[in-house]
Order: structure tokens, then sequence, then C-alpha cells
């Protein structure tokens, strides 16, 4: 193998460095081990990326759009790198899902935190700014709704409706926040309140 | 509407299947970018090491001219060695272990929170170690070069102090603009995630 070379090496200096046919051969050998394993180690990271982008691709983007609005393209590739970028940390000690929810949500709310401050620090702000809320209509769709109702929610309840929507379970809930199943349960059910609240409100014309 | 009907609405979202097509096309943007990064990382380093040699070899090149004061040699050869430091730090802040974004959400809110405290610290008191070669070398270098005429000792000491005064006064600005509403930010999140056991 090429690397570092082995203490037997040092014994065979005048074989090593006389570059005879044979070694020329042999060195030849390693190399194409050398790169078959280093391709074969980059398909697995790539099989392992194309089977992970096939399970969560409509997820990530999801999440994308809850957290950048107009900006959804942006941070999905900003995902899609920082998962790639994690693949090396992925050594299946938890669920995939749970692996991809963490870098999804951390990744989104960094985003998020560095795009807020660089929009304060831009002398005159776009139209396109991600920290507003939408204009509510009388009668708003799901994703209006869902809008406006991420906006009214702090980053840490911005998460948990997120997972609560996808159905994921409290226990990996729990695993993917970092806080516990019961004070879980509460929150889950606070923003549910929040929702009707918000939906009420906006049929009696706010 | 209600939860359910949101919850449903957000199914039919993320279960929206993607083509092969597609998605060997995100591959291959993802590995692009990634690439691109790398590259403009290390475009970067070489070019402040490049800076370091040139500046280097500037001081280098006028030794004839600097080497008769005592005073000059000390100061230039503290300016070299204070931009060493600054070059060496910043290289090897570069090289932060890598974010654990598969860490949980409080984890990892948390690591950021102290990294964040970390840069803000060295914008507002690091400056002391990080350029303190160069303030002292700067006054004894101007001393050694104006031959003790006091004149232009003044006039450069002055210019001196003016450029340190706006160096401290724009790091702090920087960690007042730009880091604190960060970090505040991250500290509330770090909180409500934190006291979220508590009614």
């Amino acid at each position: 193998m090429i690397g570092k070379p082995s203490a037997g090496a040092h014994c065979r200096p005048a074989r090593m460095i006389r570059i005879s046919r044979n070694n020329v051969g042999v060195a030849s050998t390693n190399i194409d081990e050398h790169v078959a394993l280093a391709t074969s180690r980059m398909n697995d990271r790539q099989s392992l990326f194309l089977g992970l982008l096939e399970d969560n691709h409509g997820r990530w983007r999801a999440i994308a759009r809850s957290y950048a609005g107009n900006d959804t393209e942006d941070l999905l590739q900003e995902i899609l790198m920082q998962i790639w970028r994690s693949l090396d940390t992925f050594r299946g000690d938890s669920a995939s899902s749970t692996w991809c929810y963490r870098v999804a949500l951390n990744t989104a709310m960094s985003w998020r935190r560095s795009e807020q401050s660089r929009r304060q620090r831009l002398p005159i702000c776009d139209d396109r700014s991600v920290a507003s809320a939408p204009t509510p209509a009388r009668n708003p769709d799901c994703s209006e709704l869902l809008e406006w109702l991420m906006a009214e929610l702090s980053a840490a309840d911005k998460a948990i409706l997120l997972l609560s929507l996808d159905n994921v379970s409290y226990s990996e809930m729990a695993e993917i926040v970092g806080a516990t199943e019961g004070a879980l349960r509460v929150r889950v059910h606070r923003i549910k309140q929040r929702l009707a609240q918000l939906d009420v409100g906006l049929h009696d014309g706010l | 509407m209600d939860f359910e009907e949101l919850q449903k609405n957000w199914r039919s979202e993320v279960n929206r299947p993607q083509g092969a097509a597609d998605v060997q096309k995100l591959l291959l943007d993802v590995q692009r970018q990634c690439n691109g990064l790398e590259r403009s990382a290390h475009r970067r380093d070489v070019r402040e090491i490049l800076e370091a040699v040139l500046v280097v070899a500037f001081f280098a090149a006028g030794w004839p001219i600097f080497s008769h004061s005592l005073a000059a040699s000390v100061g230039i050869a503290l300016i070299v060695l204070g931009y060493l430091i600054i070059v060496l730090t910043r290289l090897s802040s570069r090289r932060p272990e890598p974010m654990p974004l598969d860490a949980s959400v409080l984890q990892f809110s948390r690591q950021r929170l102290a990294w964040i405290d970390r840069q803000m610290r060295l914008l507002t008191t690091g400056m002391w170690w990080y350029a303190t070669p160069s303030f002292i070398g700067l006054p004894l270098a101007a001393w050694g070069l104006t031959a003790g005429n006091r004149l232009y000792f003044i006039l450069l000491l002055t210019s001196i102090v003016a450029a340190s005064v706006h160096y401290v006064y724009s790091r702090r600005k920087i960690a007042r603009n730009q880091w604190q509403p960060v970090r505040d930010e991250l500290a509330q999140l770090v909180a409500a995630l934190g006291t979220i056991d508590r009614p």
C-alpha cells in the first residue's frame, strides 16, 4: 500500500531505490489498489448520499422553505452541502432520519441567523426578507397559514413544529432537539393552541 | 383549518417523488460546490502566505536603510514578527474542529454559542496580544528612521496612534454589530431549549 513505509521497507533501501521493471510493476499494483480503495470509498459515499437524498429530499426542501421562504433554493443547497460534508460523521449510532433531521435543522437555523445578520448590515434591504412575516389572507391556504405560524414562533418552537408536522415520534424528537419527551409534548400542545388562536383570528378578520 | 390538515399538507410535500435524473444532478451540483469551496479556501490561504512573504521581503530589502539605527532595526523586527503572528493565527483558526452538525439542536447551539463567545473575545480583547508587537515596533521604527527629529517622530507617532485607535474601534464595532445580534438569538434559543422542561 502507498502511505507510510513499513519498518521492513527501511531495511531494504536498495530494493526500494532501484526502479527495476519489477518494482515499477509492484508500485503500479499498489497505486491501483489505492485508487480502487479511494474509488470504492467515494462510491460508498455517493451511494449513501443518494440513498439519503432519495428518502429525504422532499423533507429537506420543506424545511428549507419553512426557514428561508423565497430563498428556499439557497438554503436547500446549503443543507445538501452540509449533509455531503458531514457524511463521515454518519456512523449509524442513531437512525438515519434522526441524523438527517439534526444536520438539516442545525444548518437551517445557522443559515437563518447568518442571513438575518447579513441583511441587517445591508444599507438597503430587498423585499425578500427572511425575517418578515407574510401578510395574512382572509382564508389562507395551508402553506400561507404555516408560513405565518412559523414567523410567529421562536426558533426552538419552529423546529418542534416541523418535527411534529412530520409525525416524528416524541422519543426521536427528543433525540433530535435535545429536550425531554414530556417537555416536548407540552410544547407541541402549546403550538397547537397557538395555531387554533391564529385560525380563529384570521376567520374573525383579525 | 386544524393541525391535522397542516400535517397532511406537509406530508404530501415531503413525499413528493424526486426523479432519478434530478437526484444525480443534485449530487453533481453538491460535489461541484464543495470542491469550489475547498479551492477558494486554499486560494485564500495561499494569498495570505504570499502577502506574508512579500512583507518580509520588503523589510529585508530595506534592511540596509534600517540597520544603521538599533531602534529602527528592533522596531522593524517586531513589525515583521507581529505580522507573522497574525498570519499564523489566522491560518490556524481556519482549521477549527468540524462543526458538529449531527449533534442535537441544543448541543449544537451550545457549541456555536461558545464559539461565537470566543470570536467576540478575540475581537474585543485579543488585539492586545495580537497586535502588540506591531504597536511597539512602529514607534520604535519611527524613532529610528526619523533619526531623533522630533517633528517627524510626533507626526509618525500621531498617525500610528490614530491607526491603532481606528483598529480597536473597528474591531469592537464588528463585534457589536455583526456578532452580538447572532449571539443574542443563539443565547435565546439555548435558554428556550435548556429551560424547556420548566413550566
